[in-house]
């Protein structure tokens, strides 16, 4: 028996696609030398992106306790 | 057993409640000082912090201050996580110390009967307690700083292992592991302080798998586990982004290709690296590994390692919003260089370890390439700059170096390695014995130098570095503190105490004869030792326990506590003195140590009830076991948490929001104003970036200012509209400033022209008189004027071709002691500027660089952008800059406040004595603008670095109206003299020559009120005498040292006697 079995792998990948995701939806312009640029404390770059960003490490945690069976029911 | 796991269950969560409850009801409402304001803004607009950064405290920040109502609220839901994380980690504690209570009293597999279960909840909830209402830790958990969360993660990990180690199934098991190495990587992006729990974790994985564990066993064991830390710290965090590098340099430098190419590649090369690593990995039937590990293992392994860089990937937010260029963007990481900077804390310099050179030690000097002879010097690492031309390049801008010294200047374990903290090194030790050695330079034969023998070098260590920098700190949160002054090493700050008047007037003094403001300190808090016995007794009861594993277990706390407490001592090497006290970095320890407190309850209980037993010849019924372990079980921590409240509660203090308010409230529109340290600048920061106040306002920190980026960051406009920030003028050219140039420059050198010497001023004055054509078309009209000094001669630009030869041979520096700006006047009316009685605005301002041999690039900057605002803009330096960063610019300051005007007067020493104060602007801030951060609130405690800024503000509400007094405005020096008690209440701040009291009593006299006054004097009367009475009853070793104090305070005390002995 693995420990990591396919649908473990699979949740780890999407959990990694929400990470992707995020830090693209963070990416945009940025100021230059002589310009302020607003759009980088815009809410898809401030708000958005790093709800997504921590969603994919919440899930990537999660996908380690996928479908887990356990041989004992000793919990505390 | 069932009964058992849902007591523990119900038990934990009801301590995370009274821990949440706690936490909650004493954070800051606002941000706190320190690096708190910086830390919420990296949070809240995802700003780049300092080194190395905290992206995914970044992250989980983000989303609790998206809960904010508005964004001044922002900043509570900040501390609200820091509350949270830190009740995690109370509910993490509790839950492992009762697991390894109940493993050291029924075995593994035993149930525990009701009276054992009561003790073992008992001892969980004794520890858990202690820990949540001790003194370095209840301090991190009300702010918003990254060690609520490291500790946070050190329980988790901790925990984890635990949970690990109970589970029988071991494919169950492993998933746990790999949890551990994820939270691992995820803490990197919070503080690498985690990665301190892995000898511990180590050994709980080594003595669970093997059959019989030994003494060689273990030390493997262990020294496995310290080569993964270094693998981890040394290897697989820096050399992750270093192997970027490279890839970026090959693709972009050798092939062509455009910027952050080789980043892509080199990701998508080392995701299929480690997909490959699965794969054949996942193949469960082979043989062992290296004839030791499972394959099962290795795959752990392999998939632990994905998941460390896949917690550690959370660096890309860093890369990421530092190519945004946000208004606070520290060491721009925004390529795979600079994040290896940024990383490695470059800007904090090294500290020699094993082997290195001595405070005393001189380099060696070898004979240059110009036969020169010059210090000997070895290249450690490359920096790269991105060159913005048509071509993406990489360009090397320096090497970084370190000197070489010789074997007999060098030690075995260096302490003593600081060469700029000599003064404070010998002032510690006292005498130091010394031994001399010959320092051979060539060309000039041979010196002595004295260095610090390895006695002196280990006495520094265990009196200062260990002594004073760490056992004091233990011993407060497990015995008493004396108050929360910052401590130096005397008496009467910042000890520790334990409650026992006997023991403590032994170590420091009779403290009955402290002065009353030491005395009523909040910061005031003693145990009586009592949970430092609780410990001491829990781990005597591990030890003993050998049966049923207590000894592993003993090792494995043992190695937590040691790791988060001495081995960090070792590894930071401290030099004295620092800025602040440095009890936060050890919680883990404290921690560790608080398991054996709740193990402590057990063991008392374990002892009485078998005493009971033994001696009744019956089973101790349940009840008596409850009142043997609860009792003292809840009376130890209440009695903590009794003493330890007052001081942090911190729910009613608005001050450092406040005073970043007042700072941005001095400056008119557009203007600039130059700050220094973390309690000015942050604040700032935090007030212009999270609430959105006063964008326009331009601030500058001059420590930041002598790094390459933030040049660059101040020349870019920030915020838009009509909050726009305006970039500050500098001139300069990036090839300038870059990292290693011109970090320092000499002022007005003694330079040897062949048949003599002179100054460069004398020489470039006398060109100027013997040849003034030339000497203009060679350097422009005034050599001395700001601009060109620093262009014609610091860097030598725009120099016609035919003069070079010429102006090569000549040092870089400033050729003078007095630079010149040609002052715009207009500029300075249109100000609305105060202007002196008895002054007009000068043509020219002079700006004196006497007493400086060298300036500082920051220094360098800060004189060209006034010089080319020319009071166009208004520029201002906050009043808790320290006069060894402004200079002699002090000449030309005016008072307005919290900060002060640079304008183009001069005043000479007669006139600066009084403090040249803006009267009216001064009065409209301290009485409309400013606010007081709730300070009057009675019963708000004052911790030193409020303390200080309220000493600062009551110097400016004294000498307000002292000014307004000589202007004979009697009415309004009343009104602010009164403002000011009220706004800084003595009940709150004790009046003190420090804060301006005296002048205040003065104050009041002139106005008529003679109560005010003497109530005043009094109080400073008898906080002379307090003092006076304390210095006398120190022994003479100690009186020696506070002997100028003394002699002060005596002065002090016949100058008011006098005054009052004359009403």
């Amino acid at each position: 028996m693995e420990t990591f079995k396919k649908v473990n792998y699979i949740v780890l990948l999407c959990g990694l696609a929400l990470i992707v995701t995020g830090v693209c939806l963070m990416y945009g312009p940025g100021s230059t030398d002589t310009e302020f640029c607003p759009d980088i404390f815009s809410t898809r770059r401030i708000k958005v992106a790093p709800l997504v960003c921590l969603a994919g490490y919440v899930t990537c945690g999660l996908s380690i306790f996928v479908n887990s069976e356990r041989k004992d029911k000793n919990r505390a | 057993m069932r009964h058992y796991k849902i007591t523990n269950n119900i038990m934990g969560w009801v301590i995370f409640a009274l821990a949440t409850f706690t936490y909650c009801s004493t954070i800051e409402p606002t941000a706190s000082f320190w690096d708190c304001p910086e830390f919420i803004t990296s949070a809240t607009r995802l700003e780049v912090g300092h080194q190395p950064g905290a992206p995914f405290f970044m992250l989980v920040g983000n989303a609790f201050s998206q809960l904010a109502s508005d964004k001044a609220d922002m900043a509570r839901m900040v501390n609200t996580m820091s509350a949270l994380l830190s009740a995690g980690c109370i509910l993490l504690l509790f839950w492992s110390i009762t697991y390894m209570t109940r493993l050291l009293m029924c075995g593994r597999n035993g149930t525990p009967s009701t009276r054992e279960t009561i003790a073992i909840m008992a001892a969980g909830t004794c520890g858990a307690l202690i820990y949540t209402w001790s003194d370095t830790f209840w301090f991190s958990a009300v702010e918003a700083e990254v060690y609520a969360f490291s500790s946070f993660c050190t329980a988790l990990v901790f925990w984890l292992i635990l949970k690990w180690d109970e589970c029988e199934d071991r494919m169950h098991g492993n998933r746990y592991i790999i949890f551990i190495a994820y939270i691992m990587g995820l803490s990197i992006g919070v503080h690498l302080l985690n990665l301190l729990c892995i000898p511990a974790i180590v050994l709980v994985y080594y003595y669970r798998r093997t059959s019989k564990a030994t003494v060689k066993g273990m030390m493997t064991a262990l020294a496995g586990s310290f080569m993964l830390i270094a693998a981890i710290l040394f290897g697989l965090i820096p050399w992750v982004v270093r192997m970027a590098g490279y890839c970026e340099l090959l693709c972009v430098n050798t092939l062509g290709m455009p910027f952050n190419t080789g980043t892509y590649i080199y990701l998508v090369v080392l995701t299929a690296m480690l997909v490959y690593g699965l794969y054949k990995t996942s193949n469960m039937n082979g043989e062992r590994v290296m004839r030791y590990f499972t394959p099962r293992q290795v795959h752990t392994a392999m998939l632990s390692l994905t998941f460390m860089l896949t917690g550690y990937s959370s660096y890309a937010v860093i890369v990421i919003r530092s190519m945004a260029k946000p208004p606070m963007c520290q060491n721009d990481a925004e390529d795979m260089f600079s994040l290896r900077e940024y990383l490695s804390r470059e800007q904090y310099g090294d500290k020699p370890l094993l082997w290195g050179e001595t405070y005393a030690s001189k380099p060696n000097i070898i004979t240059g390439k110009d036969g020169e002879p010059q210090y000997e010097t070895r290249q450690t690492t490359a920096a790269y700059r991105k060159k913005h031309a048509d071509k993406d390049e990489y360009v090397k801008v320096n090497d970084m170096i370190e000197y070489v010294y010789s074997a007999e200047q060098s030690m075995l374990v260096p302490r003593l390695f600081s060469s700029r903290h000599k003064d404070k090194y010998e002032q510690w030790l006292g005498d130091i014995h010394g031994k001399t050695v010959n320092y051979d330079i060539p060309g000039m034969g041979t010196r002595q130098v004295v260095l610090p023998t390895q006695i002196d070098n280990m006495r520094f260590f265990f009196s200062y570095q260990l002594n004073f920098m760490y056992w004091r700190y233990f011993m407060w949160n497990f015995a008493g503190r004396q108050n929360d002054k910052q401590g130096y090493g005397e008496w009467e700050h910042g000890n520790w105490l334990t409650g026992f008047p006997l023991i403590d007037n032994l170590r420091l003094g009779n403290q009955d004869l402290l002065p009353s403001e030491l005395k009523n300190n909040k910061g005031h808090n003693v145990f009586y030792c009592m949970p430092l016995i609780l410990g001491i007794i829990g781990m005597a009861w591990q030890i003993r326990n050998r049966n049923k594993g207590g000894r592993e277990q003993f090792w494995v706390v043992m190695m937590l506590f040691f790791m988060t407490g001495i081995a960090i001592v070792l590894y930071l090497n401290q030099t004295p003195v620092e800025p602040r006290e440095r009890d936060y970095a050890y919680a883990g320890s404290f921690y560790a140590f608080a398991i054996w407190c709740g193990l402590g309850i057990a063991g008392i209980y374990t002892w009485v009830s078998s005493r009971l037993d033994s001696k009744t010849g019956r089973r101790m019924s349940a009840v008596a076991a409850s009142v043997l372990t609860v009792v003292p079980a809840i009376a130890v921590p209440l009695q903590m948490v009794s003493q330890t409240w007052d001081d942090h509660d911190r729910s009613k203090s608005y001050v450092c929001r406040d005073f970043g308010h007042n700072y941005l409230a001095t400056v008119p529109h557009d203007g600039i104003i130059f700050s220094n340290g973390d309690n000015d600048t942050f604040p700032l920061w935090y007030m212009e970036d999270v609430e959105g106040e006063r964008t326009d306002v331009r601030v500058c920190n001059l420590e930041y200012l002598q790094t390459d980026w933030y040049i660059d960051q101040m020349k870019r406009p920030a915020y838009e509209g009509k909050g726009q920030s305006t970039p500050l003028p500098i001139s300069w050219q990036q090839e300038h400033y870059y990292e290693g140039k011109n970090e320092i420059t000499d002022v007005n050198p003694t330079v040897n022209f062949g048949n003599g010497t002179m100054t460069m001023k004398q020489f470039v004055t006398r060109i100027y008189e013997e040849d003034p054509e030339t000497a203009k078309k060679i350097w422009g009209e005034n050599p001395f004027e700001v601009h060109n000094a620093i262009s014609k001669f610091v860097f030598k630009e725009g120099i016609p071709e035919e003069y070079h030869k010429f102006t090569d041979q000549l040092p870089a520096c400033i050729p003078t002691d007095t630079l010149y700006i040609k002052v715009d006047k207009e500029a300075v009316a249109r100000s609305g500027m105060y202007v002196p009685e008895g002054m007009e605005i000068p043509d020219t301002m002079e700006i004196s660089l006497e007493g400086q041999s060298i300036i500082r690039k920051s220094f360098m900057a800060m004189l060209d952008i006034i010089a080319e605002c020319n009071f166009r803009r208004p520029i201002y330096v906050t009043t808790t800059m320290g006069s060894s960063t402004y200079g002699n610019l002090y000449r030309h300051f005016v008072w307005e406040g919290m900060a002060w005007r640079i304008t183009p007067f001069t005043f000479n020493d007669s006139q600066y004595k009084d403090t040249v104060i803006d009267s009216k602007r001064m009065y409209d801030n301290l009485m409309n603008k400013y606010r007081y951060g709730n300070i009057r609130h009675k019963g708000i405690h004052i911790d030193e670095t409020t303390e200080r800024m309220c000493i600062n503000v009551r110097r400016q509400f004294s000498a307000l109206a002292v000014s307004l007094l000589k202007e004979g405005r009697k009415d309004d020096a009343l009104r602010v003299l009164k403002r000011c008690d009220k706004e800084i209440p003595s009940y709150n701040v004790p009046h003190s020559m420090v804060s301006g009291s005296f002048n205040m009593a003065l104050a009041y006299l002139e106005c008529g009120e003679r109560e005010a006054a003497t109530r005043i004097l009094c109080q400073l009367e008898q906080r002379s005498r307090e003092y006076i009475r304390w210095y006398e009853a120190l022994p003479s070793f100690m009186f020696q040292q506070k002997a100028d104090d003394y002699e002060y305070e005596q002065r002090v005390l016949a100058m008011i006697q006098n005054y009052i002995n004359k009403q």
